[in-house]
C-alpha cells in the first residue's frame, strides 16, 4: 500500500500538466430534413412509385401548363436516360444526394400538401422538386476531394479544420454543413447538423489534445413521404497540436478515423441557375415555379408564379436582425 | 587607397539615396474611397464538388461605401456589400480604418432555412493581417496596406511586364478564437510587378490610368488550407482588378459595362 501511495506520489509530481478534459457540442434548429435521395436507377422523380402517381415531374409540367399555357418538359428531360437523371443501368448509388442535402440546409421542410391550380402536390412532390433544384447551388468548399490518384493526401480535410468548422458553423449555430463521409473515391453527401466533442491532455504532452467527436448526420435512407429529421451518427477520433499558447496548429486522424473521415465540407449558400452545357440539373425546372408550389398556402386555385421581389439590400438586414440606421 | 576611400564613399551615398527614394515611397498604396461610391465585382464560381472544370454562372456584387464611422476611436470605412440580385441573399458589413484599410469589424449576413442570419467574425483589429473571405461567396478578399512598389519604373502601369523584379513579402500569424478555442494559422503576403502573363489584363484599365499609377500583384497563402488568393491591384482603382483562387475567379466590372450602377433589384 505504501509503495503504491509513493508511485501515485511520483506520477503526479513528474507529470508536466495534469490530465484535464474538455467537451464542446453544438446543434443547428431547425436541423435540415430526411428525404429520398432519388436514385437514377429507381426513376421515382419521372415514374412515380406505389401509392404514387403521377410522378412529381408530371405533376409539375402539369401545373406550369395550366398557368403559362406550355408544357416545360421537365418530365422529358429527366427520363431521357442520355441526360443521365434517370437511368435503369445506373450505378446503385447514383442519385440526387447533393441536390437534396443543399435542399435541405437551405429550404424550409415542406409539411403540408399543397394543391395549385387543382393538382395535388404532396409533401414528397416538394422534396422531390427541392431536390432536383438544388442539384446546383452555390457553396463555400472546404478540404479536397480524393480522386483516387496517387499525388492526393487521404488525410484530407485535415481534423484540425473539421474541428474549426464543426464550432463556427455548428457550434455557432450558424448553418449545416454537408459532408461527403467517404474518404475514398465514393462520394456520399449528408448533411451534418450536431457534434459532440470532448478531449483532454496526454499525461506528458500538453501540446496534444486527444479528441472523441460524435457527428450527426441526417439520413436519406428514408420513404419519399417521410417527415422530420431520421439521423445517424459516427464516431471521429483525432489528436490535435496545440503550441506553447494552446493555439491549435495542427492535428492527425486515429484510429479507425484515418481511414474512415469526411473527404470533403461543403456549406450551399444559395440555389445557382444551370450553367449552359450542363446536365447536372434540369434546366427545364423554373425556381420561380418551385416556390410557388413549395411555400404559401395549402390551397391556390389561380396558380401564379411570384413576382421577382423588389426588396431593397437593407431589408435582408432588417430581417437579420440589423439596424441599418445604426449601421450606416 | 584614395581611390578605395572615393569607391566607399560613392556607394555607401549610391546606397543612401536609394534608401532614401525607398523611403519615399514607404507609405505605398492604399485605396482612397468617397462616401457614397460604388463599385462591382463580378464572381464566377467553380464547383469543386464534381470533377473537371465545372463553373456556376457567375454573380455580381455591389461594394458601397456607405458612411464614414469611429469605430474603436478609428475613423473607418463603412463598406456594405451585396448582391447585384435580390436572389442572391448574403451580405457583407465591413468596418475598415480610413488609414490603412485594416479591417476592425466584419459581419457576415447569410440566408438560412428559417430566414436570415448574421455573424460577426472574429477580427483582430491590432493586427493588420490580410483579410481572407471565408466562408461566404462575397470575395472581400483583401491584402495588407499599404501596397509598396518594389522598383518604380518596373511596376509603372505601362510595362510590358517583362522585366524582372523583387517582392515585398510579409508574415502573419491569424489567430481565431472560436468558441474558447483559438486556432493559429501561417498566413503570407507576397507583392510584386505582376507578372507577364498577367500584364495584359492592365491593358483594358490602361486608357484611363496614368502612366505613374502603380500595379501591383498580391499573393496570399494560408498554410493548412487551398485558400491562395491572387489579386491585381492597381493604383486608379478602388478595388482589386483580378482575383484567383482555386474556386473563384473574380474581376472589377469596367464602369462602361454598368447597367444600373443602384443594382440591388434587377
Amino acid at each position: 500500500m505504501r509503495k503504491l501511495s509513493i508511485v501515485l506520489a511520483l506520477m503526479l509530481a513528474i507529470a508536466p500538466v495534469s490530465v484535464f478534459a474538455e467537451s464542446i457540442s453544438g446543434e443547428i434548429k431547425p436541423s435540415p430534413w430526411s428525404g429520398d435521395w432519388w436514385s437514377r436507377k429507381k426513376g421515382f422523380l419521372v415514374k412515380g412509385w406505389k401509392g404514387h402517381s403521377p410522378s412529381p415531374f408530371e405533376k409539375y409540367d402539369s401545373y406550369v401548363k395550366s398557368v403559362t399555357g406550355r408544357n416545360p418538359g421537365a418530365h422529358s428531360w429527366e427520363s431521357n436516360t442520355n441526360n443521365h437523371h434517370y437511368n435503369p443501368n445506373a450505378e446503385p448509388w447514383e442519385g440526387h444526394c447533393n441536390g437534396w442535402s443543399g435542399a435541405a440546409v437551405l429550404t424550409k421542410e415542406p409539411k403540408i400538401t399543397r394543391n395549385r391550380g387543382g393538382i395535388a402536390f404532396e409533401t414528397a412532390d416538394q422534396k422531390a422538386l427541392l431536390s432536383e433544384q438544388y442539384m446546383n447551388c452555390y457553396c463555400n468548399f472546404y478540404g479536397n476531394r480524393y480522386w483516387g490518384n496517387d499525388n492526393e493526401d487521404m488525410d484530407d480535410i485535415y481534423p484540425d479544420e473539421f474541428h474549426r468548422l464543426l464550432i463556427d458553423n455548428i457550434a455557432s449555430g450558424k448553418t449545416a454543413m454537408v459532408c461527403d463521409i467517404e474518404a475514398d473515391r465514393m462520394v456520399w453527401n449528408y448533411p451534418l447538423y450536431k457534434f459532440e466533442s470532448s478531449w483532454s491532455t496526454g499525461w506528458f504532452d500538453d501540446h496534444k489534445l486527444k479528441v472523441k467527436t460524435t457527428c450527426y448526420y441526417v439520413n436519406d435512407d428514408v420513404p419519399p413521404e417521410y417527415l422530420g429529421t431520421k439521423w445517424f451518427a459516427v464516431n471521429y477520433t483525432y489528436n490535435l497540436y496545440v503550441d506553447d499558447n494552446g493555439n491549435v496548429i495542427s492535428g492527425e486522424w486515429t484510429g479507425d478515423s484515418k481511414k474512415n473521415h469526411p473527404d470533403f465540407v461543403w456549406i450551399p449558400t444559395g440555389d445557382a441557375r444551370v450553367p449552359s452545357n450542363s446536365t447536372l440539373e434540369n434546366p427545364c425546372l423554373d425556381p420561380k415555379f418551385v416556390k410557388d408550389i413549395c411555400e404559401g398556402p395549402a390551397n391556390k386555385q389561380n396558380g401564379r408564379a411570384a413576382a421577382p421581389s423588389s426588396r431593397n439590400p437593407d431589408d435582408l438586414l432588417v430581417e437579420a436582425g440589423l439596424d441599418p440606421n445604426e449601421l450606416f | 587607397m584614395k581611390k578605395n576611400l572615393i569607391i566607399s564613399l560613392l556607394l555607401i551615398a549610391i546606397v543612401f539615396i536609394s534608401n532614401s527614394v525607398y523611403a519615399g515611397n514607404e507609405d505605398g498604396f492604399v485605396p482612397v474611397w468617397k462616401v457614397g461610391q460604388k463599385w462591382i465585382l463580378e464572381a464566377a464560381y467553380r464547383d469543386l464538388r464534381v470533377e473537371g472544370e465545372a463553373w456556376l454562372p457567375a454573380m455580381q456584387w455591389i461594394f458601397h461605401v456607405r458612411a464614414k464611422k469611429e469605430f474603436n476611436g478609428e475613423e473607418c470605412y463603412v463598406l456594405h456589400i451585396y448582391g447585384r440580385k435580390v436572389s442572391q441573399k448574403n451580405q457583407a458589413i465591413l468596418w475598415l480604418s480610413v488609414n490603412d484599410l485594416r479591417p476592425l469589424k466584419v459581419i457576415d449576413v447569410f440566408p438560412t432555412s428559417s430566414g436570415m442570419k448574421y455573424k460577426e467574425r472574429d477580427i483582430n483589429n491590432q493586427s493588420a493581417e490580410p483579410l481572407v473571405a471565408e466562408g461566404t461567396p462575397i470575395p472581400y478578399d483583401m491584402p495588407s496596406f499599404p501596397l509598396v512598389r518594389t522598383e518604380n519604373r518596373a511596376q509603372s502601369a505601362n510595362i510590358s511586364g517583362d522585366k524582372t523584379s523583387s517582392s515585398i513579402a510579409k508574415k502573419f500569424s491569424r489567430i481565431r478564437s472560436i468558441g474558447g478555442i483559438s486556432f493559429k494559422r501561417s498566413v503570407s503576403q507576397k507583392s510584386k510587378t505582376p507578372d507577364k502573363k498577367l500584364s495584359d489584363i492592365f491593358n483594358g484599365y490602361l486608357k484611363q490610368s496614368r502612366n505613374n499609377e502603380a500595379t501591383f500583384q498580391v499573393e496570399i497563402n494560408e498554410d493548412r488550407s487551398s485558400n491562395k488568393v491572387v489579386q491585381l491591384w492597381h493604383e486608379g482603382s478602388p478595388w482589386a482588378i483580378r482575383e484567383n483562387k482555386r474556386d473563384r475567379k473574380v474581376r472589377l466590372v469596367p464602369e462602361s459595362e454598368y447597367v444600373n450602377r443602384d443594382g440591388g433589384n434587377n
